[in-house]
């Protein structure tokens, strides 16, 4: 049986050739990037440090699309900051206080997958390659990118991120904020008084100037501190003379103010994709924005908004049932460009409106609350182009009135007596709605800041939504106070979340206050 | 058996016929019609003489007296006559219908006989699949085997198809079967053929790798509908395996058959449209406004052309006994019933097989080209579908005026569309959209393949083959100036993908086939190798344009925009050693046994090296075991066989990588995981074979069960773990089920009877997902019991631990504590609960029938297919969209009775209607909109007349004309569409009826000559 023997020998010789000519380049994505082709040019640290900076105000550069900047802070944080009203063709959403478990799931996931996780890889490196400053410029990103995420649902995980879900309460995100800001101060203002630039190839903010990093880092601790004064004052304050104490000082100039910078990357606004070139535009302009500058007759409109055909302004309320066609094509655009205009991420405004603030409560802010407060209009009117027209309506004394909306019929009565002029007589409340109501009006339309700084002071007054789809969970004169955990975490994180919902302190709906939301209202 | 004859005929041919001292016997042999019957072969038994019949049935031999005359003649019964000195024997054979003798073709083409086999072939002939010519054959084997579900395309003409076996037991993975051609996989094409997953794709769509084939070369189809035959195909074949045989060249004389096949379509279903009211304002596109004086004329079925499929095919064969050629070449040209949805497929094959070398060596080489035009396939959704715009359409407006699509503007100089209406959903005027969005597809394939088989004696061989199989795709894009912006820029746009796919597979193969002990044992073995290497890649460009109205090239693309450019590739290296052991015991038991050992590319860089697995099988032949010869009683087997099947994940999931998008690294949102097993499929079937009455009767049943584990699949991460997914081995689905097919064949004088009936049952259940998973990260627990697979606003598909693949969950309205829907008792509104879902049922049929007819007499031949579906819900998103936008007849009489009647009192209809109706991308309440997928219908309808040409020339020896019609009618069917279709043909997105185009009946005739 001279056959038999071929059956053996053909065996082992054709497994030794099976298994020997697969190698592992074969299961290596040649259109990706491995690990050893980011060692190139700290390609790791660059690029990755560039992906936290794109998505703190997400926009699309790195594969994400304005529907994602859309869904995961258009449609909760624009509305809910009476920055913007929702044209989507389903009314029953966001803006109807119903809620969307895929847009919440969008809110949290784009920050940790965006933020959070590649923020863990640049950290690591900086600490292998002993570079603490560039950890420190990565954690000031992640602060920025991060604070409107834990403003939004409250507790979130992120102190131990990486190597735990477990949810932190946001007292304590917030003092790791601190910390974080603190060190990062500490460790870049050397290299700014030294002039030093940092990451230069890849920073799309400053293009690597340390001294506008620290300035930035510090004017966001002053915004921090104020925040958290309802909840622990002493913190404020503490955190706040920091800032005051910091020899960078704040941002003051345009030039300064931390904006993806559209020179350094060139990118679609994303607000201005939903606007115009999502179906018939899925967002316009909010009501409480317009009305309220109408009403104040504020010069900057002409730089927000667009001007309907007899040269007024409208905008679109929240909680509309109807009239959909109307609403899209009787209200106001946002007025930008697709890609000249920038996603600012602090104005330089916002610094004085800060600083009025902290001098309003007695804190040494280094000047007084009114020339603070007057110089933050100033230094918006400027921002936008109108620095002109800022002495007038600093004299201002129109207050808000009856808001009614031409369209549904709606109307809204403004508890408001605050006017664009200072008054020296009001009382603190009365200032404090002046400058809350400037610095929100100079915030726009950076809607998580917005809501943030409503919810926080409860001004300016909003106008209430006119349909209210949220089962009693939200009072409509408070509006939403934060949003749900999401329904991704619940399923898979829910050891993690019960701890959330634990450090919470309440129910988990939008109508829970979160930790620093403490003023009465 | 018939392999033997052959070759012994083949023998015969070369001696030259001798003559001993002998008498010769003439005569004419007959089919059980009286038409002569050329080439049969006549041989007297012991001894190598032979001779054959000509032209007109005739022959003539010397013989002995008291020798035994054999006639034999493929697919008649073989008859032994003793020649007692007659001059003349005239015989008449019959057909054989008795298949259990037949050789059927298995794994890697290896020829076995069916009472053989440990687990369930079907076997369909060609005629089955190109009497009725569909552009994907595949189509065409509905309701004729069992165990099978088949959902054709809803992408138009050309489509592919959803072939589901023995029920869908992968959670991510591919479920649909293997297709297998002359022994060799095909190319994997899944990467390219994208499948809508939610509510806006669905344009574009394209046909699956078997759609490039000729139905005309294929010879014969096996059904291998459970994973036996994995040990052979590797991995794969776990869904089951589609096995085509396609034509070779046969000797004898040349043949030419000419055949034509042409049909025509309607759309058969369409929701009931209203007619009544008008639209709420100027310029909107509801139709909620007032009672119209007048009905509108405007019918929605006017948009649909009538359809055509016209299918030719030539095909040549002739050959001597050392070397035959077969050629064929076929056409098919097709328009849908949507303007602009052609399609145009060209093949044509070459093959040729010789024997070299003292007959030792055989040869066979073949190749085939084919070339696809595919334009505008459209299988759903909101985008780009004409049919959105055209169902919504306002009772009460001019549709005439649409039809004026484009106008001049005089401004741009240009085209632009005309749609004077506003919507939420970017609807565009349907004939822009038919006329001006341009989808082509362009495809060319070349599959080139050779064998060679050396025969080292009788009873082994060995065989090398080699083929290469290339697909060659443009897709393309272009919207004209004038679309809606959210698709293009005001100048257009532009996209264009080039895929090359190429397979390169190799395989050796020894054989063995003996038998020991005067043939008390048969051994018949085969051990061998292959290797199989794919390469994929996708070239694409696109964006909008950026100055050039309508001028569609890469340089006219705006490149300020995001995503232009992408490249998708990748490689796939697979090797395997096998092996297969058949030994019967005096042909009535059999036992099989197979293993295979796989290395495949995409463990790299995993801990798995390579995964083996085994099967066994074991059949026997009880009339032969206990001696039973009855005419009631011809044949029994029962069989049990086991299988194991092994799988290697996808490409490029073990070795983590960044990807690059717009310029920009970004981090992974997919969690690498290296720990990696195989997946593991465990089967179990047995069944019984039985033929009764004169082989008249036979039935074939089988019970199967199996157990898929380790599977592969993305979970969703908690985004806190900074990724979104990770894939993981994990999970359990089983499946058991009964295949039953039972057919009766008779005759009564020239009436020829032949009747099937398939019964196909299965039960799917998912045993586990992950409820005890740990994160390796963090070592918290994070279980995972349920799933969304697939989702529109109102409908779900879920998996969830203890339900099944296919689960639908609909969001529902309040209902109160009676479960009554609950009406707020002031405004007298219902109240819809948009995030609570609930489960309605599953997409999969709960059983399925198919009982088929042949009837022949003289000549004329009728035949016909009812299937039945029964069991199985689906949502229609489409009907939610109607009856928001109030153009459904529903809206209408619920207008007309004053309101929808809810508990019995009548609700305002347009609320109602608004709440429960979805406005397109979102909203909607699906609980209203679950309907029963049972249908009844008559799938396939036939009557032709063979002409009896034979009578009045030679020159041509057969001619057939046929009338033919397919999806005729329903005999039952509640749902407003067919259920039968499917915009996807992956796992999920089934049971979901979102702007589907409409199921088509096909009326038409077929002409096959043969020369």
């Amino acid at each position: 049986m001279k056959y038999s023997k071929i059956f053996p020998v053909a065996c082992i010789g054709l497994s030794l050739l099976a298994a020997s000519c697969i190698d592992y380049t074969d299961n290596v994505n040649p259109n990706e990037v491995t690990e050893d082709e980011m060692k190139a040019d700290n390609l790791k640290t660059g690029a990755f440090f560039q992906q936290m900076q794109t998505r703190v105000i997400l926009v699309a550069l790195g594969g994400k699309l304005s529907s994602d900047y859309q869904i995961s802070r258009n449609l909760s944080h624009d509305l809910f900051s009476g920055y913007a009203g929702s044209t989507l063709g389903n009314l029953q959403t966001h803006q109807q206080y119903i809620w969307q478990d895929g847009w919440i799931n969008s809110t949290f996931n784009e920050a940790f997958t965006g933020i959070m996780s590649p923020w863990k890889s640049v950290n690591e490196i900086a600490i292998a390659q002993d570079r603490p400053e560039i950890a420190a410029v990565a954690n000031i990103v992640k602060v920025a990118g991060m604070h409107p995420v834990a403003d939004t649902f409250g507790p979130i995980p992120y102190i131990g991120y990486g190597s735990t879900n477990a949810y932190d309460s946001l007292e304590d995100i917030y003092k790791k904020f601190f910390e974080e800001l603190d060190e990062a101060i500490d460790v870049l203002s050397p290299y700014a008084a030294a002039g030093g630039n940092l990451l230069s190839d890849y920073d799309l903010v400053y293009g690597g100037n340390a001294t506008n990093w620290v300035k930035f880092a510090n004017t966001l601790r002053l915004r921090l501190a104020l925040r958290v004064v309802y909840a622990d004052a002493a913190l404020a304050q503490a955190e706040a003379n920091k800032s005051f104490a910091c020899p960078q000082g704040f941002i003051e100039s345009k030039a300064e103010r931390a904006e993806l910078n559209t020179s350094l990357a060139n990118y679609e606004n994303p607000l201005y994709i939903i606007d115009y070139e999502f179906n018939k535009g899925d967002t316009r302009v909010g009501a409480s924005i317009v009305e309220i500058m109408n009403q104040f007759g504020d010069p900057r409109r002409a730089s927000y908004f667009t001007a309907l055909g007899d040269g007024t302004y409208e905008g679109v309320p929240l909680g509309i049932t109807g009239n959909l066609t109307r609403y899209q094509e009787e209200c106001s655009h946002f007025k930008l460009d697709k890609y000249g205009s920038p996603v600012v991420w602090m104005t330089a405004a916002e610094s004085y409106f800060l600083r009025a603030e902290a001098a309003l409560r007695g804190w040494n802010a280094g000047g007084d609350a009114k020339t603070f407060y007057e110089n933050g209009v100033r230094t918006s009117c400027e921002e936008n182009g109108v620095g002109t027209a800022a002495d007038d309506y600093l004299a201002s004394t129109a207050t808000l009135e009856r808001y009614s909306d031409p369209i549904s019929g709606y109307s809204y009565t403004f508890k408001s007596n605050a006017t664009p002029a200072w008054d020296d007589a009001a009382n603190f409340e009365g200032k404090l709605e002046r400058i809350a109501t400037q610095r929100w009006i100079a915030t726009f339309p950076n809607g998580a800041e917005g809501w943030s700084i409503v919810r926080r002071t409860g001004y300016p007054d909003l106008i209430n939504v006119i349909t209210n789809g949220s089962n009693n969970t939200v009072n409509s004169d408070l509006g939403p106070r934060r949003l749900p955990f999401c329904l991704q975490e619940k399923q898979n994180n829910a050891e993690g979340v019960a701890l959330g919902v634990k450090a919470l302190g309440g129910a988990d709906n939008a109508g829970t206050r979160i930790w620093w939301d403490k003023k009465a209202l | 058996m018939k392999a033997k004859l052959t070759c012994l005929l083949v023998c015969l041919m070369m001696l030259p016929a001798m003559a001993f001292a002998a008498s010769k016997v003439t005569g004419t042999v007959t089919d059980s019609n009286g038409e002569p019957l050329i080439g049969v072969s006549i041989l007297v038994k012991g001894t190598q003489f032979g001779a054959q019949t000509n032209i007109d049935g005739e022959y003539s031999i010397n013989a002995n007296q008291g020798d035994v005359l054999m006639f034999s003649y493929i697919g008649y019964r073989p008859q032994e006559i003793t020649f007692t000195g007659q001059s003349k024997i005239d015989v008449t054979l019959v057909e054989d219908t008795k298949t259990l003798d037949e050789v059927v073709v298995t794994a890697l083409g290896i020829k076995k006989e069916a009472k053989s086999l440990s687990y369930n072939v079907q076997n369909v002939g060609t005629d089955a699949i190109t009497r009725i010519a569909d552009a994907n054959f595949v189509n065409n084997l509905n309701g004729k085997i069992a165990g099978v579900t088949i959902n054709s395309s809803s992408a138009g003409v050309g489509g592919g198809s959803r072939v589901v076996m023995r029920g869908a037991k992968s959670i991510s993975g591919n479920n649909n079967a293997l297709y297998v051609v002359d022994g060799i996989p095909m190319l994997d094409m899944s990467r390219a053929a994208t499948q809508p997953d939610g509510v806006y794709e669905g344009a574009a769509q394209t046909g699956d790798p078997l759609s490039a084939l000729n139905p005309d070369d294929i010879e014969n189809i096996s059904v291998l509908s459970g994973p036996s035959a994995a040990a052979l195909y590797g991995s794969a074949a776990a869904n089951g395996v589609v096995m085509i045989t396609t034509k070779k060249g046969s000797e004898g004389q040349t043949r030419v058959t000419i055949s034509n096949n042409t049909t025509f379509q309607r759309v058969a279903v369409l929701p009931d449209f209203q007619t009544s009211y008008g639209s709420s304002e100027t310029g909107s596109y509801l139709s909620w406004g007032s009672k119209l004086a007048q009905k509108s004329d405007f019918r929605v079925a006017d948009f649909f052309q009538t359809g055509y499929n016209v299918t030719n095919s030539a095909s040549l064969t002739t050959g001597t006994s050392r070397n035959q050629t077969y050629l064929s070449i076929g056409t098919t040209n097709a328009e849908g019933v949507v303007h602009n949805n052609d399609y145009s497929r060209y093949n044509a094959t070459v093959r040729n097989t010789t024997k070299m070398a003292n007959d030792k060596l055989t040869m066979d080489l073949s190749f085939m080209l084919s070339q696809i035009n595919e334009k505008n396939m459209t299988s759903q959704g909101l985008y780009y579908n004409p049919l959105v715009p055209l169902y919504l359409f306002p009772a009460g407006e001019d549709f005439r005026q649409m039809q004026a699509y484009q106008r001049y503007n005089a401004e741009r100089g240009l085209m632009d569309q005309y749609f004077p209406y506003s919507s939420t959903m970017a609807l565009q005027n349907p004939y822009w959209i038919t006329e001006n969005l341009e989808m082509p597809n362009k495809k060319n394939r070349y599959t080139a393949s050779a064998q060679f088989r050396y025969d080292f004696a009788d009873w082994i061989n060995v065989t090398a083959r080699a083929k290469i199989d290339r697909d060659n795709e443009t897709r393309e894009r272009k919207f004209d100036a004038g679309t809606n912006t959210q698709y293009a820029s005001k100048y257009g746009y532009y996209s264009k993908s080039q895929i090359t796919n190429q397979q390169v597979y190799g395989e050796i193969l020894a054989s063995i086939n003996k038998y020991f002990n005067d043939h008390t044992w048969d051994l018949t073995a085969n051990v061998g190798a292959n290797f199989e290497n794919t390469d994929y890649n996708d070239d694409w460009v696109g964006g909008s344009l950026k100055s050039v109205a309508n001028k569609f090239t890469f340089a006219n693309i705006d490149y300020d925009g995001r995503d232009l450019l992408r490249q998708d590739t990748y490689h796939l290296k697979k090797r395997a050693v096998f092996g297969t052991v058949q030994l019967g015991y005096r042909s009535m038991a059999y036992l099989d046994v197979s293993a295979r050992n796989d290395w495949s590319s995409t463990f790299k860089g995993t801990n798995t090296n390579s995964f083996f697995y085994p099967s066994v099988g074991l059949s026997g032949i009880i009339t032969e075991i206990f001696g039973i010869q009855s005419r009631a009683l011809n044949f029994a087997k029962v069989r049990v066989s086991y299988s194991e099947v092994g799988n290697a994940p996808e490409v490029f999931i073990a070795i983590p990588t960044y990807e690059i998008k717009d310029g920009a690294v970004v981090t992974q949102t997919r969690r690498p995981n290296s720990n990696l097993k195989p997946e593991r499929t465990k089967a179990w079937e047995a069944g019984i074979n039985i033929a009764m009455f004169d082989n008249a009767l036979r039935l074939d049943a089988t019970l199967y069960t199996s157990s898929t584990y380790n599977q592969f699949f993305e979970r969703q991460l908690a985004g806190s773990t900074g990724y979104t997914s990770e894939i993981f081995n994990g999970g359990r689905v089983d499946n058991r089920g009964i295949e039953l097919s039972l057919r009766y064949n008779n005759r009564w004088g020239d009436l020829n009877w032949n009747t099937y009936l398939t019964y196909s049952i299965n039960r799917n259940k998912v045993k586990e997902l992950a409820a005890d998973y740990v994160d390796p990260y963090t070592g918290e627990p994070a279980p995972l019991t349920e799933m969304i697979m697939a989702s529109t606003s109102m409908y779900q598909t879920r998996v969830t631990e203890g339900g099944s693949i296919g689960d639908i969950y609909v969001n529902t309205l309040r209902t109160d504590e009676h479960g009554a829907i609950y009406v707020h008792p002031n405004d007298q509104t219902v109240v819809t609960e948009p995030n609570k879902f609930v489960k309605v049922g599953n997409a999969a049929p709960r059983y399925n029938l198919g009982w088929g007819n042949d009837l022949s007499y003289k000549g004329f031949n009728l035949g016909f297919l009812i299937t039945a579906r029964v069991g199985g819900v689906g949502v229609s998103q489409t009907q939610a969209v109607l009856d928001y936008y109030g153009a459904s007849q529903a809206t209408a009489d619920a207008r007309d009775n004053g309101g929808v009647l809810v508990n019995g009192r009548p609700i305002p209809a347009q609320d109602f209607y608004q709440k429960v109706g979805s406005p397109g991308q979102s909203g909607g309440i699906g609980s209203w909109y679950v309907y029963s997928a049972t249908n009844v219908r008559l799938s396939e309808l036939s009557f032709g007349y063979d002409f009896p040409v034979q009578k009045w020339g030679s020159f041509v020896k057969g001619l057939n004309l046929s009338f033919i019609g397919k999806n005729l009618f329903f005999f039952y069917k509640k749902a407003p569409y067919d259920p039968e279709m499917t915009a996807s043909t992956g796992t999920y997105m089934q049971g979901i009826d979102n702007f589907m185009s409409p199921s088509l009946r096909s009326l038409g005739f077929s002409l096959k000559v043969q020369f």
